[in-house]
């Protein structure tokens, strides 16, 4: 051990970020820390520079592994204000991130200082890009071989200290987005690390074929990095389409579900908006004239079917800024009054006597307490930059899904009053970080509190502005996990080469 | 499209509408892949096929759909819109 003396501490990190990075596969690690140390992690990593040893062998360590009580750690901490005793963080790692920093590891070179870092236990290697190339890259980055057929290649050894971090996670079911088809498709999905795609990134179209439809998918990566989490790209409309319209509406909902809700596809909102400036730019559509143009906007729609879901499930784009945010309708029939048949003659008795039972029929609403909501939920909407933007965009969202509803409930014979559909704009909902995940964000909202979470069905309307997701989900969501697991899915579908 | 008008098979008139309701109308075979016809569209208005997405009913056309499979109707209108990202 003493050939490995800590000569100079050059930098620290948290421990949590560094995770992401080896998982990225931007940083090497061995993870074993996660292991070991299950719940309890150090807060903060540092860089060492070890005595007699090359600048490219320095490595991340975690405080435990250096030992807090090192006088070169003590200086370093108080050099950057840091505090001086042991940080930690309750943390408990899923053993797909265990499996998948295993794989990483790998690549590492086994180098001294790696066989070392069995003994200490991070081991961080940033210089990946040339080890990689010596150990075997095929392995890395291999994909193509269905999941499904290497269960068997677990090893027993890893079974047991997995153990808690299954539990942890059954706890939570809403944890993983895309974890229900992991774990339906294979009985133990936490033991695929020997085929797990966690380092891949692809950087061409994807052509999947899903149910009798193809979908070209672009990457969800790219190569180059600009930034921290740059190395991402924007999701398009076909990702999107693919993923709420298609694999969570056939794949994940039950036949309940799918009566109750209905999702659309992100050009509804687009036409809708659309339509609405170009025709009613200054004035306000009248009110009888709202079936028409229903009829003509939306030829062969079903607007009191529609009206009757409980949910609809609106993903919204917006081109400036370029951004995905998501509206779920709740209860839109709880704001329609129906009207009744024989008042549609235009004579001036019955003019009267249907405002009367108009009255009658909106009172009578209004004593049910019913309302239909219309909530907001944007992952950017605190920006300081586009907040004013988006709040405009939010407005506008709001009145053309609010007209929308006039105009459906119109086409088949019904009125909606307006003063019973409320706005809500969430304000506690998870945040993205970087300006490129909205859409993982916005596929999350839509899959997390339609299926995993729909308490807020039940709850009053005041408390729905606070409706937020648990923090392993909001942990979870700014990594680049989400788009890992999306890539596994869309690689289930990938069309056959020849088509 | 002229060189179509020569064949006996029928014809139907596709009108492709954009999102500012400028329309283009075809004329097609109910044979003919509706990915020729996506490939006129974009080649006209100059953009890749790539970035368009057409609708036809709120559904996605595929390349290798024809008017046909999708019973379509003379005068019926596919929308097409532009391809959306966002962040």
């Amino acid at each position: 051990m003493n050939r490995f003396d800590v000569e100079a501490i050059i930098d620290f990190a948290k421990f949590e970020c560094l995770i992401e990075d080896a998982l990225k596969s931007k940083a090497k690690f061995l993870p074993k820390c996660v292991l070991t140390s299950k719940q309890r992690h150090s807060k903060y990593a540092f860089l060492v520079h070890w005595s007699n040893s090359t600048v490219a062998e320095r490595t991340w360590e975690t405080e435990e592994s250096i030992g807090s009580s090192q006088q070169v750690l003590l200086d370093f901490k108080r050099a950057k204000k840091l505090p001086l005793e042991h940080q930690k963080i309750y943390k408990s790692y899923s053993s797909n991130v265990y499996q998948r920093l295993a794989k990483a590891a790998k690549r590492f070179k086994p180098a001294e200082i790696a066989s070392v870092a069995s003994e200490i236990q991070a081991n961080v290697e940033l210089r990946f890009s040339n080890s990689a190339t010596e150990t075997s890259p095929q392995e890395d980055f291999e994909v193509e071989a269905p999941r499904r057929e290497h269960i068997e290649v677990v090893s027993e050894d890893t079974e047991a200290p997995i153990k808690p971090a299954e539990a942890k996670r059954a706890e939570k079911p809403a944890i993983v987005r895309e974890d229900s088809n992991i774990s339906s498709v294979t009985v133990n999905a936490d033991h695929l690390c020997e085929t797990s795609p966690a380092t891949f990134k692809r950087l061409d179209d994807l052509n999947i074929f899903y149910k009798g439809k193809s979908f070209t998918i672009p990457p969800l990566f790219r190569a180059e990095l600009k930034g921290s989490n740059e190395d991402r790209t924007l999701l398009n409309d076909t990702i999107i389409e693919f993923y709420l319209c298609h694999f969570m509406w056939d794949t994940l909902y039950d036949d309940n579900t799918r009566s109750r809700f209905h999702v659309f596809n992100t050009f509804f909102y687009d036409k809708l908006r659309t339509r609405l400036r170009y025709r009613f730019k200054d004035v306000q559509p009248r009110e009888s004239e709202l079936g028409t143009h229903y009829n003509n906007l939306f030829r062969r729609g079903q607007p009191g079917t529609l009206l009757r879901k409980e949910v609809l499930v609106i993903p919204c784009h917006i081109k400036k800024p370029k951004h995905w945010f998501l509206i779920l309708v709740h209860n839109p029939s709880g704001a329609v009054v129906c009207r009744e048949a024989s008042n549609d003659i235009d004579d001036n008795n019955n003019r009267r006597q249907k405002s009367l039972s108009a009255q009658i029929a909106e009172y009578a609403q209004f004593e049910k307490g019913s309302e239909c909501r219309i909530i907001i939920m944007d992952s950017l909407c605190h920006s300081r930059k586009f907040g004013p933007d988006l709040a405009k965009a939010h407005e506008e969202a709001f009145d053309s899904i609010r007209v929308w509803l006039q105009m459906a409930a119109a086409a088949s014979g019904e009125k909606l009053m307006a003063s019973l559909v409320r706005k809500i704009v969430c304000q506690n909902l998870p945040r993205q970080k970087n300006g490129v995940d909205c859409g993982i964000y916005m596929m999350a909202f839509a899959e997390y509190f339609t299926w995993y979470n729909t308490e807020w069905l039940k709850a009053p309307t005041d408390w729905l502005v606070n409706m937020s997701m648990d923090d392993g989900v909001t942990h979870l969501l700014g990594s680049v996990e989400p788009r890992m697991r999306l890539e596994e899915i869309l690689q289930n579908f990938r069309a056959p080469k020849n088509m | 499209m002229a060189n179509n008008a020569a064949g006996v098979a029928e014809y139907m008139k596709i009108k492709v509408i954009g999102q500012v309701s400028n329309e283009v109308h075809f004329r097609v075979k109910l044979g003919t892949s509706l990915g020729k016809l996506k490939k006129a569209y974009a080649d006209r208005t100059q953009v890749t096929v790539k970035s368009l997405r057409f609708l036809f009913d709120g559904r996605r056309i595929e390349d290798e759909d024809i008017p046909e499979s999708l019973k379509m109707e003379d005068d019926d209108s596919i929308h097409v819109y532009q391809e959306q990202t966002g962040g």
